[in-house]
């Protein structure tokens, strides 16, 4: 029954996220509002597509519209000074407006003085295969529930430990090593039965293309070996289930949210983005969005093994190290 | 060789000397008890000896192999029933037995351990819907499934209703018909006499007897024993010093006299009843048995 819920979650929580992120985003159009005496250089913000204008007749009405979240941007434009007024949730606008504002400016005084800019910028469109929401998101869902089942299946052991069963399979002939042992194939074996059962959903709902590398196959392995691994080192140190249970919940968690794996870590405050490289998550799910789906790898595919590497051998150290029979 | 050697074993913890320097042998095809009351010892001495448990001190061999040094030699050979028993609650009783039975080199048919404990019909049940005494049964029966030289059983009747009581003494009987040397612990005196060839009474760490049920009877009581309700003598200092009384030894329950000489006991006793000091409506005479042994020995009742 528990096992049942593994397997279901990650496919409830991807149709959640595809039906509610699944839809490409439309390249996000700034709202602005301008007070401009002149006009000249309303008109011509006018003519850019990101930019929706509305003519504002005074600055203090249309601050208020700003106050209200009507406009992202006010540009109050006098006699040799553009000012611009934002929110603070609008910060990110406000800095591609003001470059986009002065180049116009500097564009427009170099044509008053009959003179062309020299230098031209010109865009070039280049190929990259694109990605959406949810291509992103799918590696993510996938290194997500690995590491749960990793980390959760140590638990089963806990519990035979907690009710004494192993204690009294001690009195038989059944080595305890194989009995372990088992109990790991058997996470590895649930974790490649997930990977199939996330990758055909993936497939069947919203088309997301089956991996055709064989060493995505290798990076699964590693990320579960590495979960489960992780899983038992915390069996090693706690005494009842409700406590690994708890300190399990308390690395997982965070690690869900914080390792990039559902979104850029670029979209993180700049003030955490050290924190992704410390969860060895976010290296499990760059490495088979790379593997997966061809997603270009934040961190480099060696670097990921290298990282997954050095997390499963400690903790494999620690947990062999540290381990509990009874 | 023996099946068991114990030499001088010591288990303690802290400062609770839970076995103190305990020794014996047990012959193969022997059927073995080691009986006390509860906290004698007798839990930490099967699992010290089966290698459950680390001994502090002295030596151990089970079928000629240190049950630490050398855990898969012995614990192939030998089948253990623990007193409480840890078992995978989701599995059913036939899946209990077929796991335990592949841990063993060699093995009973599953049907033939559920005839024996009598759980035929509880072989689809799940573990943990038996009551106690079928999972008693069944851990029992864990422990032939191998059909191991060695059986060690830790009380495994206590808790069962008679009828359960008896059908597994048949098992025990049976285990010594078939050669194996059987290693029980009880607090029952009557299981102890009626099943062991041998016995060895420990009380707080320490063997204070042991041989032959009857050779330990014998060795400590040529009397009968006289037993008289504790409510029915109102005066037990009345019964010392009467010369055919050896021995009077008193609980809440009963006053137990021995005797050499019944016939001028009833007559001294008659008189007693005469003069008030006792009534004499719901006497008991009986052999002396194990329990009297133990009384004498440690001046307590087993199941104290």
């Amino acid at each position: 029954m528990t096992l049942f819920w593994f397997f279901v979650f990650p496919i409830v929580f991807m149709l959640i996220f595809g039906i509610v992120f699944g839809r490409d985003g439309a390249p996000s159009v700034f709202t602005v509002g301008t007070v401009d005496e002149e006009g000249e250089i309303t008109a011509t913000l006018g003519k850019s597509d990101l930019l929706r204008v509305f003519q504002e007749g005074e600055i203090s009405s249309a601050l208020r519209a700003l106050r209200a979240g009507k406009y992202d941007l006010v540009i109050h434009i006098q006699k040799g000074k553009v000012m611009l007024y934002y929110s603070a949730q609008n910060a990110g606008k406000a800095q591609a407006l003001e470059g986009h504002l002065k180049s116009m400016l500097l564009e427009a005084e170099l044509r008053r003085e009959g003179r062309t800019p020299t230098t031209m910028v010109e865009k070039i469109l280049v190929e990259i295969p694109h990605f959406r929401q949810m291509d992103y998101f799918l590696p993510g869902i996938l290194a997500m529930a690995l590491m749960q089942l990793g980390l959760f299946g140590s638990l089963d052991f806990v519990s035979l430990r907690e009710r004494k069963i192993i204690r009294h399979l001690g009195a038989t002939p059944l080595r305890r090593e194989l009995l372990l042992w088992s109990e790991i194939m058997v996470r590895m074996g649930v974790s490649f039965l997930q990977t199939g059962l996330i990758i055909t959903a993936g497939w069947l709902f919203f088309r997301v293309q089956v991996p055709e590398s064989p060493s995505f196959l290798f990076w699964v392995l590693l990320g579960s070996a590495t979960f489960v691994s992780l899983g038992y080192c915390i069996a090693s140190f706690t005494k009842t289930i409700e406590s690994a249970e708890g300190i399990i919940q308390m690395v997982q968690f965070p690690m869900m949210f914080l390792s990039g794996i559902f979104f850029p870590p670029e979209m993180m405050p700049e003030s955490l983005r050290l924190i992704p490289r410390l969860l060895p998550l976010s290296y499990f799910g760059d490495a088979l969005r790379h593997t997966m789906i061809g997603i270009p790898t934040q961190f480099g595919l060696t670097n990921d093994l290298l990282i997954l590497l050095g997390w499963l051998g400690v903790s494999f150290f620690l947990a062999v190290r540290f381990f509990r029979w009874e | 060789m023996w099946a068991v050697l114990v030499e001088e074993l010591r288990k303690y913890y802290g400062p609770v000397k839970a076995v103190d320097g305990v020794s014996f042998e047990v012959p193969l095809g022997e059927v073995f008890g080691l009986l006390g009351p509860n906290g004698a010892g007798k839990t930490t001495t099967v699992e010290t000896v089966t290698g459950l448990l680390r001994r502090d001190q002295g030596r151990v061999l089970v079928l000629g192999f240190d049950p630490l040094m050398n855990p898969s030699a012995v614990k192939s050979r030998i089948g253990v029933q623990l007193q409480i028993a840890h078992l995978f609650p989701r599995l059913t009783v036939l899946e209990t037995i077929r796991l335990f039975g592949s841990f063993y080199p060699q093995r009973r048919p599953a049907e033939e351990v559920l005839a024996l404990t009598g759980l035929g019909e509880k072989a689809r049940v799940f573990v943990d819907k038996l009551s106690g005494g079928q999972l008693k049964r069944l851990s029992v029966g864990l422990a032939l499934v191998g059909n191991v030289e060695v059986v060690f059983l830790d009380e495994p009747t206590s808790g069962l209703d008679p009828q359960a009581r008896r059908s597994l003494w048949e098992v025990i009987l049976t285990l010594r018909r078939e050669g194996k040397t059987v290693f029980l612990t009880t607090h029952y005196l009557d299981e102890a006499e009626k099943l062991c060839d041998r016995v060895a009474i420990i009380d707080q760490g320490k063997i204070i007897a042991l041989g032959k049920p009857r050779d330990l009877i014998a060795e400590h009581f040529v009397e009968k024993a006289v037993e008289i309700p504790r409510s029915e003598v109102r005066e037990t200092n009345a019964l010392t010093g009467i010369p055919s009384i050896t021995r009077v030894s008193v609980d809440d329950e009963k006053v137990t006299l021995y005797t050499l000489n019944l016939a001028q006991v009833f007559v001294d006793l008659g008189q007693l009843a005469e003069r008030g000091y006792l009534a004499l409506r719901n006497i008991v005479v009986r052999e002396a048995t194990l329990e009297d042994v133990f009384l004498k020995l440690t001046g307590r009742r087993i199941r104290d």
